[in-house]
């Protein structure tokens, strides 16, 4: 009687055993997928066809515009506000050299995943400082009185062959400035200029 | 014989609410897993930035192109090309009017990659409102401070 008993008390917990193990393995590996999604934000932007026009008389404030040209590969050449240039050749040159390393990580392909990371990481802290050295001009030509950028519209006017996360840094400078954890909003009414005839 | 089944009735009865959650644990990861994937394409990397402001959901369910950087549109999880767009968004379009929406209700999302043209990105959006859609949004991914 006691031989039977503790054969079967054996039995079934090495039954459950393996299926909990599974399970809970399952359980681990989408726990930890669902972490590595990304947090996404979003930049809104209003572009009805051919409103351009009638918007420009109802505002007094002249639209700020933006000039980014790109030589061949895509690279950032210059920035221009106003006629006048903004960005440093020292860093053109540092942006250039970071899409050059991303680019080399990228042809090298997922295998190298620590260079792919540097890669990204370099680019990344490049992107904030051409972020921050435009943020810089777009705040002073405002001077004191920042309740004026709701009122401005920026227009964007980029060589098609830029590349876009270039973009996204001057709409970031251009959007918001951040001060600890908060966001003071900056222009609101962002816009790209229509798009030139390509060479 | 009896006395057997009782016993294997017991060590169930310990065990069916935890496998019970569990499993529960295990559906719900799944399928916010498949959620995610769709809307969050691995080919596309997005620039980065620090102040973009939080997604939000709309009742109407946002059109979302994602531009890879050789230039090709994933729409519905197929890459088309960019010239093709105009077709898809045709029927985007039909669809919207169908339930009588206008599409300007809609927004249209746009996740380029970080590599890719600015011409291009401009490109979709020049396609978008020849078809009446005005409500744009540039996705980047947030990294704060």
């Amino acid at each position: 009687m006691a031989k039977r008993e503790s054969k079967l008390a054996g039995k079934i917990p090495i039954d459950m055993t393996a299926m909990i193990d599974v399970v809970f393995q399952l359980l681990t590996f989408f726990m930890l997928t669902l972490k590595s999604v990304v947090v996404e934000g979003d930049f809104n932007i209003r572009m009805p066809l051919g409103a351009s026009a009638g918007a420009a008389e109802e505002n007094p404030i002249p639209p700020l515009i933006l000039k980014m040209s790109a030589d061949a590969s895509g690279r950032l050449t210059g920035v221009q506000m106003g006629g006048k240039s903004i960005v440093g050749q020292d860093l053109l040159g540092e942006l250039g050299s970071a899409d050059a390393l991303l680019d080399q990580a990228m042809a090298a392909g997922a295998g190298n995943q620590a260079a792919m990371k540097q890669a990204r990481r370099a680019k990344e802290l490049t992107a904030q400082k051409l972020t921050a050295a435009l943020q810089a001009q777009i705040v002073d030509t405002f001077g004191n009185d920042l309740s004026r950028a709701e009122l401005t519209e920026l227009e964007l006017d980029c060589d098609p062959g830029l590349k876009y996360d270039h973009v996204v840094s001057a709409i970031t400078a251009a959007s918001g400035i951040l001060k600890g954890d908060e966001v003071v909003p900056l222009i609101q009414k962002i816009k790209f200029a229509p798009p030139k005839k390509q060479k | 014989m009896s006395r057997k089944r009782k016993n294997i009735g017991g060590v169930d009865i310990d065990m069916t609410p935890m496998i019970d959650v569990t499993f529960q644990l295990i559906t719900f990861f799944m399928f916010t897993l498949n959620f995610t994937e769709a809307e969050q394409d691995q080919r596309i990397q997005l620039p980065t930035s620090q102040v973009a402001k939080p997604v939000e959901n709309s009742d109407i369910e946002p059109l979302t192109l994602q531009l890879m950087d050789d230039g090709r549109v994933i729409y519905n999880g197929e890459p088309v090309a960019l010239a093709a767009l105009g077709d898809y968004l045709e029927n985007e379009k039909a669809v919207m009017l169908a339930a009588s929406k206008e599409p300007s209700a809609a927004t249209v999302v746009v996740r380029a990659d970080g590599r890719s043209r600015t011409g291009d990105v401009q490109q979709i959006i020049r396609s978008c409102q020849e078809k009446g859609f005005d409500k744009f949004t540039l996705r980047a991914e947030y990294k704060g401070p």
